[in-house]
């Protein structure tokens, strides 16, 4: 009897107890509850982004490795390895808004002086914190190296300095609209600095071993800012498109930077079922494709003897019927009539798809050709990846009776003969993600100017004085839209007056990634681990 | 704990729970705070949904106005040039600088959709011209007054601003109509940018929701909070009731099996307390009267023994001896009488008679007249009377209380010398009924009450009785004469020595002794006896 009557007065106690528990929770919650979750949402920055277990790990896949990691190499493959471990003095977000990074804030003091006072917290990955001297030791390096390819893009800055503790101070040749977006691809590292094989950012991550097929990334648990979600993050290179595409289906890697258009394909209803396309499982993967804001385009050598003549150009021009990489890119391409794709400043509505008439075209090359030369024959370098690109070359070129000798090269390779400036064909994609055609129009058609940075990767010898002129004006222009005017009128030249070179299509960029990770591509194409969740 | 048990038992403890005093007060007070929270909740949340669908309302009109050249200028700027990704980041910024614009679009003089927020994210629009179907949002497009959609109403209002900087409510033709209400919410809100654009904002409402809802949880966790309270103040104001009233159940229960001892303790100052107070009173007085009526029964059943006993120390047979008939009685007034009478035969020829009467009645006289028996018992037959009395009166006068004394008569009874000697120490004379002419005499009184002084040598007077056949000797205690009647008469020597001269012929002494008891009984009726009466009567033969 006594212990039926004792359980009813232990449960009634607890009972008691629990719910003045809960009431006072609940005052507490009501009086003090409002600063409570203030003070989270203070540091809910910090918390959103580290939900994730300590043993997940987010991996991304990619085509090919980068060759090395110098932070002022400037191609897709060093960047999407390094975005994450470097910052510059400003970052941008995915719309490419600048945002503070390792400077806290900055002004200009007159046209051609900015200020940067550099944060006062930030750690590079070896625990030193950056100091104004390792600022202007980056830039400078950027400037000067040999191995850079940012000399073009800030070749407007005059010198660099320290002012203080926290300070620099940049100065411009002439007033420059971009500098704030040139420096966010400017990467700051260590003074002292030896090894660039072994990254030392002040990125959300740092570089923790590099292989052929991988990167490993492991969270900088002293960044200064937000840490990313996932503590391990691995970059794994997989050549075979096959093979990247079924990593993705059984879940080897969580995201795939460029799923080729013949796997997208499977979630674009219109090419579905179009030849060529292999059908994807798609149940478990999403995929979200942004212009790639990268033009891709034939490259003629004008010390070629045959492209040097402006009508076999031209003829080339009226020839090429571009709306074919439509289909071959299931819809994720589109054609190019010029140098930069349409969303970036500096496209030009009005420039159009020159009339196609393969007849005049024929007839106007049989004229140069009957004129100069018994046959015509070329090499066309393009990289190993785009066979198909290569066959369509092949034909347009056959023609109009001239010969190619395909010569499918890999990146690297490529990059290197269009330096040395001996190709006579080649194919090159240009992505402007700046969001800018300046800086396609400083690199690749302004003449070659390696004093001043300009036409560091024109590999076509082209040179026109009016198109200098009006690209180096407009580098320092502040007008948006006198600005605009003029890298329209220079692009109106290569393409319609000079055909500078053939612009082929401008493609999208398609990620595929599982449903389990979250992910916004950002409108420059890179994959930024610190922004998945 | 049976599930049968259960079954049956829970509908009666719910009945038992809910009729208790601590549940309806419980209940009331939260029904009270609930109903208070609820319509203090309603009240407020309606004012803060009132003063956010304002503020909304005046936060996106100056922010359209502010906003919409720039937007416009941006437009006008980036999309013909077909440069999205700038276009796309100015706008982003925008937004950003508003929480309450879902969305925006850009829509030419002329009703062409120029871009739209929602549809245009990663690029730009390409397709077919968009016209507006919507006349009436065409209408507000082409005005040049700012102007707003109502988002339940569907109505179209359109906002002029005066020369004071004070906003109208009118229509299309800048006639007033109807002002918004300030809980009016709109779809969207159209602002002139150029002479070419305007820009409509789609005004989201989903930050109210947030803020409304975040209102509404606070209420509800505020009225638990206040319901938690409630119970609890009830809980504990309702337990300073029904504890002292469990209390004092619980003691009444403890009393009532006999435990008086037994107080209720009550901490409260208020009306149980005197509840309390008056409860270990009652416990109190109830304890005293039991105790007393407890003490009562035993004292009668100790008087009853000590009559008993009494009753065994007057003689079982009187003695027969030759030449005197007697009998004798005695009817106490209380259960121990103060009265005695006893025969003693000193030898089979001597008969020593007695009739006490100790002052008073009652235990103490009960008490007197056993001492006093034991000492004659003692004293008798070894010494005359006289000298029998003094050694009695001697005693009697050192072990007794001052105030304690006994009248008492003594006779002997001489068979062989038909002689009856006797000796008064106080008591009432005797009355002596004269055969020979039926004459009634009273004996000569004489001596002193045992135990009044100590020595009585000089007042005790050894005296006889001359008893010729057929003489009578009525000897006993003041109870006869002084039976009542009533408040005023008593039977008094009168009546006792009338009744004497009628009776006393008759053949025995125990008749005479009944027909003078019967005689008196029926004087004093059904009057309550205030002393004992004992009588002895000796009848010469």
């Amino acid at each position: 009897m006594g212990g039926t009557n004792q359980f009813p007065q232990i449960a009634k106690k607890i009972g008691g107890i629990l719910g003045a528990g809960v009431i006072v929770l609940i005052g507490f919650y009501l009086f003090f509850g409002e600063q409570i979750l203030y003070s989270l949402r203070g540091q809910q920055v910090d918390l959103r982004n580290a939900p994730r277990g300590e043993n997940e790990v987010l991996t991304i896949g990619y085509a090919f490795a980068p060759q090395g990691l110098n932070p002022v190499l400037f191609d897709p493959l060093t960047r999407s390895a390094l975005v994450d471990v470097y910052q510059g003095l400003v970052k941008t977000d995915r719309s490419l808004k600048i945002e503070p990074a390792i400077a806290i804030s900055w002004g200009r003091l007159d046209d051609l002086t900015w200020e940067f006072r550099l944060r006062p917290d930030v750690q590079f990955h070896d625990g030193q914190t950056v100091t104004p001297r390792d600022v202007v030791t980056s830039i400078e390096y950027a400037l000067q190296s040999d191995e850079s390819q940012l000399k073009n893009l800030l070749n407007t800055i005059s010198s660099v300095e320290e002012n203080g503790p926290d300070m620099v101070r940049i100065k411009t040749m002439v007033p420059d609209p971009l500098l704030l977006t040139k420096l966010s691809v400017t990467y700051i590292f260590p003074e002292r600095y030896d090894d660039f094989d072994k990254p030392v950012g002040t990125g959300p991550y740092r570089l923790l071993s590099r292989s052929e097929s991988t990167i490993k990334l492991n969270r900088f648990e002293d960044y200064w800012g937000a840490l990313p979600a996932f503590k391990n993050v691995d970059l794994l290179f997989i050549p075979e498109r096959r093979d990247r595409i079924k990593a993705l289906e059984d879940g080897t890697i969580q995201l795939l930077a460029n799923l080729p258009p013949t796997a997208g394909c499977s979630f674009n209803s219109n090419f579905k079922d179009a030849e060529g396309c292999s059908a994807m499982k798609t149940a478990s993967i999403s995929v979200k494709s942004v212009p790639s804001l990268e033009v891709s385009f034939l490259a003629m050598n004008l010390y070629n003897d045959l492209f040097s003549d402006k009508t076999v150009r031209v003829a080339i021009g009226k020839s090429f019927d571009r709306s074919v990489f439509v289909d071959l890119a299931y819809g994720f391409a589109r054609p190019a009539y010029q140098f930069v794709s349409s969303g970036v400043f500096g496209f030009d509505p009005d420039l159009t798809a020159p009339d196609f008439d393969l007849a005049s075209a024929q007839a106007d090359v049989a004229k140069v050709l009957g004129d100069s030369f018994e046959t015509a024959s070329v090499t066309f370098d393009y990289p190993q990846s785009l066979e198909s690109v290569g066959q369509y070359v092949r034909e347009q070129f056959r023609d109009l009776g001239i010969d190619v000798e395909l010569n499918p090269v890999s990146d690297s390779e490529l990059q290197k003969k269009i330096l040395s400036g001996e190709s006579d064909l080649y194919y090159l994609g240009w992505r402007s993600e700046l969001g800018d055609a300046s800086d396609f129009l400083q690199a690749v058609a302004h003449s070659a100017n390696p004093a001043k940075g300009y036409g560091q990767f024109n590999g076509t010898h082209y040179a026109n004085k009016k198109v200098d002129q009006l690209i180096e004006e407009s580098a320092k222009n502040l007008d948006p839209q006198t600005r605009l005017e003029q890298m329209q009128e220079a692009m109106k030249i290569i393409v319609q007056d000079d055909v500078m070179a053939l612009p082929l299509f401008e493609s999208e960029t398609i990620f595929a990634f599982l449903n389990g990770i979250q992910f916004e591509p950002r409108v420059d194409g890179y994959v930024y681990a610190s922004e998945i969740r | 704990m049976s599930p049968a048990w259960t079954a049956t038992c829970m509908p009666l403890k719910f009945v038992k729970f809910m009729n208790s005093l601590k549940t309806k007060l419980i209940l009331a007070i939260s029904v009270l705070i609930f109903v208070l929270f609820g319509v203090a909740s309603f009240l407020f949340l309606a004012e803060k949904q009132r003063e956010l669908t304002q503020d909304i309302f005046v936060n996106g009109r100056s922010f359209a106005e502010l906003t919409a050249p720039e937007i416009v200028a941006n437009y006008n700027l980036y999309l013909p040039q077909k440069s999205f990704v700038y276009f796309n980041r100015e706008i982003q910024s925008v937004f950003e600088k508003s929480q309450d614009v879902a969305a925006l679009q850009v829509v030419s003089y002329k009703g062409e959709l120029a871009y739209d927020s929602t549809t245009e994210v990663e690029k730009q629009y390409e397709g077919p011209q968009r016209l507006l179907q919507d006349q009436e949002l065409l209408a507000q497009v082409k005005s040049r007054n700012p102007s707003v959609r109502t988002l339940d109403t569907g109505r179209t209002v359109f906002l002029k601003k005066t020369e004071s900087g004070d906003i109208q409510f009118v229509d299309a033709d800048e006639q007033p109509v109807a002002p918004l209400a300030a809980d009016e919410k709109i779809a969207y809100l159209v602002q002139p940018g150029s002479d070419d654009f305007a820009v409509v904002y789609n005004i989201s409402y989903a930050l109210l929701q947030e803020r409304v809802n975040q209102t509404m949880l606070r209420g509800v966790l505020l009225g638990v909070f206040g319901v938690g309270i409630g119970i609890f103040i009830a809980f504990f104001f309702a337990v300073g009731i029904t504890n002292p009233l469990k209390n004092l159940t619980a003691g009444a229960g403890i009393i009532a099996k006999g435990n008086f001892q037994h107080r209720v303790e009550v901490k409260t100052k208020d009306e149980l307390l005197t509840l309390a107070n008056a409860f270990n009173s009652m416990a109190q007085e109830l304890e005293i009267s039991t105790k007393a009526l407890v003490y009562k029964e035993r004292v009668a059943k100790e008087l009853e023994l000590a009559a008993k006993i009494q009753k065994e120390l007057l003689p079982k047979e009187i003695p027969k001896i030759e030449g005197m008939d007697i009998s004798a009685g005695l009817l106490p007034a209380e259960e121990i009488g103060g009265d005695c009478y006893d025969f003693i035969m000193t030898d089979p020829q001597n008969l020593l008679m007695y009739l006490g009467d100790v002052t008073g009645h009652g235990v103490p006289s009960g008490l007197v007249v056993s001492v006093a028996n034991a000492l004659i018992y003692n004293y008798a037959g070894k010494t005359d009377m006289k000298d029998l009395l003094m050694n009695v009166n001697r005693i009697l006068k050192e072990k007794t209380a001052s105030n304690m004394f006994m009248t008492l008569v003594m006779l002997t009874w001489s068979a062989m010398e038909k002689k009856l000697l006797y000796c008064s120490a106080g008591h009432e004379q005797m009355v002596h009924y004269h055969a020979a002419d039926g004459k009634v005499t009273l004996t000569p009184a004489g001596g002193l009450a045992l135990g009044m002084f100590p020595t009585i040598e000089k007042t005790l007077e050894v005296r006889d009785v001359p008893m010729e056949k057929g003489d009578a000797l009525i000897v006993y205690s003041d109870g006869i004469p002084e039976s009542w009647k009533s408040e005023t008469e008593m039977y008094g020597m009168g009546r006792l020595k009338r009744a004497v001269s009628e009776y006393c012929d008759l053949p025995s002494a125990f008749a005479i002794r009944n027909a003078l008891l019967a005689d008196v009984k029926e004087f004093s009726g059904k009057w309550k006896q205030m002393d004992d009466i004992t009588i002895m009567v000796l009848k010469r033969n």
